[in-house]
């Protein structure tokens, strides 16, 4: 394959899967303006590594182990900064739950170890299995079952209504 | 909450993810970089110090435009915004088709829009703009930002396209030369607006010295003129929420600094709205590692509302 073939190939890629590159790595780091430059850094990584992404058999699932190694390099300094929270930021979420839902979970899974919510990303919204979340952490598969057991179990807590079932 | 719930709570939130298109145009943006391969080791110095070079001549024709060096392009004053041209056909519908046509100029079509300002001071934008801190005080998408005059000086490359709104408090970072005179009415409130044109990017400064606010809009000429045209003054059982986050005394070179939670507060009381705080994650009132504001600042709300500030720890 030639570099301007291959060269095309990424463009199309990067084209045809922009929305699902911003959406994982906005899910991951939390901040828009990071989910852009880590999805942004996520597809020069993938252009330079095209050869692997493009024989992967699961080639998003490939550029995702990517997109998590990239954050964890990236992203271990915290920043001191203010998050805006505003309800109603798109169009297209008219049947999709309430903000106050939205904000809670995006509080929860901030409030997991880095580690725990990459699990949980890879797992229940890029469809990972335990053997594959493995080799994106780094890991046996053995802690990533352990990652998402806790992981869950924290995101229940934060995310259940303390008033739910009570007794009257 | 089982496994589907997970996921579709998941759904949710990453629809408010930035656009697909915005990593698209930055991807389009860098093509040539990826055509040329990296530069070489050899090479790089000397690029580097070409795109230094570059800058400072950007900075250059920035700074003598704004000195008073006559530009190819004189400042023009807009005419202010009024109701006198309203027509008694104007209707919810009018309304609507004009709020649909400033949101297609705006780069948003099908999005309504929403008020967002400071003070009593607001303009409309779409209401899918999010405020974010922006990186060298210069925005990388269209959106509305706060500042004091503090940030730390680096070369970022605004897009072309975008339109973005600064509201600043004329108090913390005092006038500018680019301020425009006083001298037309806005309510009763004496305001002025000034445009210019800087390589190619309308901007529109407004001042409302009586209420503290002024208005940096900067974009295409069409979405500047829908933006400053937009400028009104809220009742005053109607407020906008202030900033809380950026101190004026303290931070170091290039930041600002964090307010305390208490000054936090009385930036909110100040203006009528009342303050709850709270602590997560292991954070403390003296120590936290975010911030996190909502309603978000320059929100409008009703006089009263509770805004809740939550400081969060790691």
């Amino acid at each position: 394959m030639t570099d301007s073939e291959q060269l095309a190939d990424v463009d199309a890629f990067v084209r045809e899967h922009a929305t699902w590159l911003t959406r994982l790595a906005y899910l991951l780091v939390g901040s828009r303006e990071d989910a852009l430059d880590l999805a942004q850094d996520t597809c020069t990584r993938l252009w330079k590594s095209w050869a692997s992404v493009s024989a992967a058999e699961d080639p998003l699932a490939y550029v995702a182990t990517i997109m998590v190694n990239l954050q964890r390099s990236r992203w271990r300094r915290k920043r001191l900064q203010e998050v805006p929270l505003e309800p109603s930021v798109h169009a297209d979420t008219r049947d999709a739950l309430a903000y106050e839902d939205v904000d809670a979970l995006r509080q929860g899974l901030d409030a997991l170890s880095d580690r725990q919510r990459r699990a949980i990303v890879l797992r229940y919204w890029v469809d990972l299995d335990d053997a594959a979340i493995a080799a994106a952490l780094g890991c046996r598969p053995a802690t990533v079952r352990s990652l998402l057991s806790r992981g869950i179990a924290r995101l229940r807590q934060d995310l259940t209504d303390p008033y739910e079932g009570t007794p009257r | 909450m089982n496994d589907d719930d997970l996921r579709r709570r998941l759904d949710d939130l990453a629809a408010h993810a930035p656009d697909g298109d915005e990593l698209r145009r930055r991807w389009a943006a860098a093509a040539p970089t990826r055509r040329t391969r990296a530069v070489s080791r050899r090479v790089a110095p000397v690029a580097a110090v070409l795109a230094a070079a570059a800058v400072v001549a950007v900075a250059a024709v920035g700074l003598a435009s704004r000195g008073g060096v006559p530009s190819t392009e004189p400042p023009q004053v807009a005419a202010p915004p009024s109701a006198a041209d309203a027509t008694p056909e104007d209707d919810a519908r009018v309304a609507e088709r004009d709020e649909a046509a400033a949101a297609r100029v705006l780069g948003a079509p099908g999005v309504a829009l929403r008020e967002v300002g400071r003070g009593r001071v607001v303009v409309s934008v779409p209401d899918t703009w999010r405020w974010e801190a922006p990186r060298c005080d210069e925005p990388l998408h269209s959106g509305y930002f706060f500042s004091v005059g503090i940030f730390k000086a680096c070369a970022v490359q605004r897009p072309p396209t975008i339109t973005t709104v600064r509201i600043d408090s004329l108090a913390a970072t005092g006038t500018t030369q680019d301020d425009p005179p006083v001298d037309a009415s806005l309510d009763g409130v004496p305001y002025g607006q000034v445009r210019s044109t800087v390589d190619g990017v309308t901007q529109d400064v407004v001042v409302v010295p009586q209420e503290d606010v002024r208005l940096l809009v900067k974009g295409p000429a069409e979405a500047v003129d829908v933006v400053v045209g937009s400028l009104r003054l809220l009742p005053t059982d109607e407020v906008a929420v202030p900033q809380v986050t950026l101190g004026m005394r303290g931070g170091k070179k290039g930041y600002a600094a964090m307010p305390r939670p208490r000054e936090m507060q009385e930036r909110l009381t100040r203006v009528g709205l009342r303050a709850e705080v709270r602590t997560t994650g292991g954070a403390t009132l003296a120590a936290y590692d975010e911030v996190r504001v909502s309603p978000a600042p320059g929100t409008v709300v009703p006089v009263g509302t509770v805004v809740r500030i939550e400081l969060a720890g790691s």
